[in-house]
């Protein structure tokens, strides 16, 4: 079980390198992509979680947080490539 | 639409035609299953919105308009509460508190599966509430809709 933790654990030092391109990234497409980065570590270790501490429901946080995320990106690609987030 | 344009959002247009039907799923999903796991009538209510949200995303607000009409968006935002007060005043007309289940005298069914069946159906209640008013919003909030709801 520690693989999983020591896994879960690098997951979160890729996120937190992720969040300084967030926050210092010059330009939009990298914060969208840093963003996108973020959610998809958080997802990985949500269902971590779920297997660390047996628990399943973590799985379904981690399938909306999935869904969530996907609208996110593709709304701010979308704002990025038209200017408008509806057409 | 212009004939370029057909194109030009193809990979979007088939995530969503694929994604769509399995977040509305999803979504009934956690309706049903909201008593055991994280969930309830409010999340699935905002997650089949969501699955409505993708679908204007990647075709455009009139695919939306003409799948969620206004007349749909009304009556399913006035149903949770309607269900709501009905079930609460049966449980009064049944002797009991408003909103205590296990007075109501359905047939053949314990005070405790009464209470589960009555939860349930408020819950579906809220669920179908959220899903019309968050869409309602979504085609306020973006000028998408040509009415004042």
């Amino acid at each position: 079980m520690i693989e999983f933790t020591v896994t879960a654990l690098l997951l979160v030092g890729a996120a937190v390198l992720s969040l300084y391109r967030t926050i210092i990234g010059p330009t939009l497409p990298d914060r969208i992509v840093a963003v996108n980065v973020i959610a998809t570590c958080t997802i990985i270790i949500h269902v971590l979680i779920a297997v660390i501490l047996d628990q399943p429901m973590f799985v379904d946080i981690a399938l909306t947080y999935a869904m969530l995320s996907f609208l996110v990106t593709l709304a701010a690609a979308r704002y990025l490539a038209t200017g408008r987030v509806f057409v | 639409m212009k004939a370029e344009d057909i194109f030009k959002d193809l990979i979007v247009r088939t995530v969503a035609r694929l994604m769509v039907p399995f977040i509305l799923l999803f979504g009934l999903y956690v309706l049903l299953h909201g008593h055991a796991s994280p969930g309830g009538g409010f999340q699935a209510g905002v997650i089949i919105a969501a699955g409505f949200i993708l679908m204007s995303l990647a075709f455009n607000m009139d695919e939306l308009k003409r799948r969620v009409p206004l007349t749909f968006r009304l009556i399913t935002g006035s149903f949770g509460p309607i269900n709501y007060v009905v079930i609460g005043i049966a449980c009064i007309l049944s002797g009991g508190y408003f909103l205590q289940y296990g007075v109501v005298p359905l047939p053949s069914l314990a005070p405790a599966d009464v209470s589960a069946v009555l939860i349930s159906a408020v819950e579906i209640g809220i669920g179908i509430t959220v899903l019309g008013m968050v869409t309602g919003m979504i085609l306020s909030m973006t000028g998408g809709s040509d009415d004042h709801t």
